[in-house]
């Protein structure tokens, strides 16, 4: 379903109303909402899939629109069908059209019950979905504002009783024995971020990963951690790398711009190997781009995001749950490899509401510090060594811990000859080897033994499988790389698609970042296709149906 | 060899950046620090490389991205002396923002920055604090930008100790050092400073002419409107102040954030499964 209008109408909170109401009934939700930078009377809809299996993807048609405004009438392409549903307030009026529409006095409604419209229509909605008006109140009042509340339920309830008048036929949803929990991808990275240690974050706002600092501002105080708001990107990513060397496990999180001016501490973290984790959540771009839409454009500059040879990691989760297993990892990684790993993630994950039953977590292993050591009359110790798969950080018995921008000895002591720097080069980039040929994030799904295979990035696996599940019932086998770890690239890529003959590389960027990045290691003689898309939305599976159905190239 | 010895200084024959050496080295001695509890941080620029030369712990930074870097490590372990050192390029031009900034939040590191009024590591560009009209290296006309007033900066942004002192008067500035390094909040020391290879110009004798001591103003104030006001009058008979100028106590970042001890890097699941249950309504399974 979708609800449409403009910003301002607290569409927003009538789709939180309607996800707490589905996952307290034990329904899967997958949303996604688009909304313009402007706070008020900008083009905004919320899509909400709802269903009692799991959903990783838009779905192909809407059936239920509810309108709040005339110009909610936008960006509807072939999601409507002849079946479905158009809600829409008997004063508004609408272009030709064979939908079939259910004009409801709901101004009328929310005037007469001195509430907002958007609550009315939750409760109209709510009615014709099958929700329970006791669902919903339970929901408004875990959420609303205290002097708000009283008027949300008389809302609701003028809403559901327009819908009981109106005898239309409720889809009836099933009630699930097991409620669900509601989380977004930014609950999910700064859990991980917990569960892994992080003691220290610095950020700034910017759409889309605002969230995240917002939360661990809240949340790492409570487990003896720390995190501040600074005065730009420079900022955060400079003072994540102090925290780091003086011992704390430390992120910061940004969008596309944001990365853009970070990848001067990109560098020097990778230089003076001390880890940190750059969480990126891509938005539309270049420049400011579309600030609030979603885009996997940024794969290009966080697999090369800084001047001279810089070993980084770059990791890009499928799955909401991986939002939070692999924020972990990145910190794990980030300290076995003592370099920046850069957390590539999708808008439409970071801000939008998912339903899970429970969190999977394994116990991280934690910065592991050099201790007992003792120095004879204060040396420099020997950070960048061998023996240095344990991070030193002042103080130190004994020893003093230098760490180093320019070009150093095995102490961090600058030392600016060819041959240091061609030693200290090969140790640098020498260290990534180990995960180029076992990666820690690798999954091959569906058919192994296929001679077609499919590559996608990010959120664009839920619309993929879901194509696929199309595509095998007509017999035809695909394999499909969710590929997780973008940089170093896995050897194991080019070994699993060998013997491909055909290779689908699914992304949403105008130039085909993923399929540029990968195709050194794609067999020559296979034959490719680019399914791209970037219009700020995330796939739809029918989108990445089409594209493996129909002919033609890049 | 001092404990704070860790290599013979390299700067060109008559650069200030000796005296800071050697006042800042002495300073530590006279308080009785140990090199391992002391972090200096460097930017970019001739005056930098005294990480190379004091014996302590460092963190070599990028240009501009001291003060980040500095308050980075002092909010992680606030049990480290942190000292950032820059040049007038680093912290004033590239870095600019950072000073306002890190001088609000009153963050307890010592800022010393060494103000030779030039680029010296690049070979002699006007800096932020070239005064106008000069002759620069490279251009036809006079310099036409008006010099950044870094005392008036530091003071209108909120630092809780601003000094300036001059590489003429070492063993007043080791006092400046000591005074900064001790106190409760962010210190920052302008340092008049001179660079005989590319601004020859501007020499030691030359800015001893200019010195006034503050001490016979009555400084250190408490006031900001009192020191800017000291400053500017200095400044309005075209003379230099020297000295500790203001110094006021207020609470400072790490105090405010509660956080006054170093950050404990154990994970605690139980804390963390709470809060998922609490704001989320989700339940953690760890696994052993």
């Amino acid at each position: 379903m979708r609800i449409a209008g403009l910003t301002g109408q607290g569409i927003e909170f009538a789709t939180e109303v309607i996800v707490r109401a589905c996952a307290m009934k034990g329904l899967n939700v997958y949303t996604f909402r688009w909304f313009p930078t402007i706070v008020r009377g900008g083009f905004t809809y919320s899509e909400i899939r709802i269903s009692d299996e799991e959903v990783n993807a838009l779905p192909d048609r809407i059936d239920v629109l509810a309108v709040l405004d005339e110009s909610g009438l936008k960006d509807l392409d072939s999601l409507l069908s002849e079946d479905s549903i158009m809600l829409i307030d008997e004063g508004l009026s609408i272009p030709h059209h064979d939908w079939r529409v259910v004009r409801q006095p709901l101004k009328k409604a929310s005037s007469e019950a001195k509430s907002r419209l958007n609550v009315v229509v939750v409760g109209f909605i709510s009615g014709l979905l099958g929700l329970g008006y006791d669902v919903v109140s339970i929901v408004l009042e875990k959420i609303s504002k205290k002097d708000l509340l009283e008027s949300n339920l008389r809302g609701v309830e003028a809403g559901y009783k327009l819908f009981v008048e109106s005898s239309l036929e409720s889809f009836d949803l099933p009630s699930l024995s097991v409620s669900k929990s509601v989380v977004q991808g930014s609950d999910m990275v700064a859990l991980g971020a917990l569960s892994a240690g992080c003691k220290f974050f610095a950020g700034y706002p910017i759409t889309p990963s605002t969230s995240i600092m917002e939360k661990l501002m809240k949340w790492l105080p409570e487990v003896g951690g720390l995190a501040v708001q600074v005065e730009d990107e420079l900022s955060a990513v400079n003072m994540v790398i102090g925290a780091s060397y003086a011992g704390a496990r430390s992120m910061t999180a940004t969008s596309g711009p944001g990365l853009s001016l970070m990848v001067e501490g990109i560098g020097f973290s990778a230089m003076a190997e001390i880890p940190i984790v750059v969480v990126d959540v891509q938005r539309v771009g270049p420049s400011t781009g579309i600030p609030t839409a979603y885009e996997q454009g940024d794969i290009d500059l966080a697999t090369h995001p800084s001047h001279g040879d810089v070993p980084r990691i770059v990791l890009a989760p499928s799955t909401i749950e991986e939002y939070y297993s692999m924020t972990v990892t990145a910190f794990e990684l980030a300290d076995r490899y003592r370099c920046p790993v850069i957390l590539l993630l999708d808008q439409v994950y970071v801000m939008n509401y998912f339903t899970l039953d429970k969190l999977e977590a394994s116990r991280a292993s934690g910065r592991k510090y050099v201790s007992r050591v003792r120095g004879e009359g204060l040396q420099v110790f020997p950070s960048y060594s061998g023996l240095a798969d344990c991070i030193p950080s002042p103080p130190l018995d004994g020893f003093l811990v230098v760490a180093s921008s320019v070009e150093h000895d095995v102490r961090g002591l600058s030392m600016q000859d060819g041959q240091t720097h061609v030693e200290m080069s090969w140790r640098r980039l020498g260290k990534l080897r180990e995960l180029e040929e076992n990666p820690v994030e690798w999954e091959v799904l569906g058919d192994t033994d296929s001679s077609e295979a499919i590559v996608s990035v990010g959120s664009c696996r839920g619309a993929v499988e879901e194509a696929l599940e199309k595509v095998r019932g007509s017999g035809r086998m695909i394999m499909h790389i969710p590929l997780k770890q973008l940089w170093p690239l896995p050897r194991k890529l080019g070994e699993t698609l060998r013997n491909i003959e055909k290779i689908y590389v699914v992304e949403q960027n105008a130039s085909g970042q993923l399929l540029n990045l990968i195709s050194s290691m794609l067999p020559k003689t296979a034959e490719l296709k680019s399914i791209r898309k970037f219009d700020g939305c995330p796939f739809r599976p029918g989108e990445i149906y089409k594209g493996l159905v129909s002919d033609g190239g890049v | 060899m001092d404990v704070f010895e860790r290599a013979k200084p390299r700067w060109c024959p008559g650069c200030g950046d000796f005296s800071v050496y050697e006042a800042l080295k002495n300073a530590f001695i006279e308080l009785g620090l140990r090199p391992e509890e002391i972090v200096i941080v460097c930017g970019i620029g001739c005056a930098t490389f005294i990480w190379s030369y004091i014996n302590t712990n460092a963190l070599k930074g990028i240009h501009g991205r001291v003060l980040p870097a500095a308050t980075g490590v002092k909010l992680a372990n606030p049990g480290l002396k942190v000292i950032g050192v820059s040049g007038d390029g680093d912290a004033y031009s590239i870095g600019g923002n950072h000073l306002v900034h890190t001088a609000r939040r009153n963050v307890e590191i010592t800022y010393i920055v060494v103000d030779n009024g030039v680029f010296g590591n690049t070979r002699g560009q006007p800096s932020p604090t070239t005064p106008i009209y000069s002759v620069v290296k490279n251009y036809p006309f006079r310099w036409p930008e008006k010099p950044v007033n870094p005392l008036l900066l530091a003071l209108v942004s909120g630092a809780t100790f601003v000094a300036q002192g001059f590489v003429g008067d070492v063993k007043k500035l080791k006092e400046y050092f000591k005074e900064a390094i001790i106190h409760r909040g962010f210190s920052f020391i302008n340092i008049l400073s001179v660079c005989p290879t590319f601004n020859p110009t501007r020499t030691v004798r030359e800015l001893k002419e200019e010195i006034v001591y503050v001490e016979e103003f009555g400084a250190p104030l408490d006031n900001v409107r009192d020191a800017v006001d000291l400053v500017l009058s200095i400044q309005g008979e075209g003379k230099n102040p020297v000295g500790v100028i203001y110094k006021k106590l207020e609470p400072t970042y790490n105090e405010l954030l509660k956080a006054t001890g170093k950050l404990d890097p154990s994970i605690n699941y139980s804390r963390i499964s709470e809060i998922a249950e609490r704001e989320l309504g989700l339940k953690m399974l760890i696994k052993d």
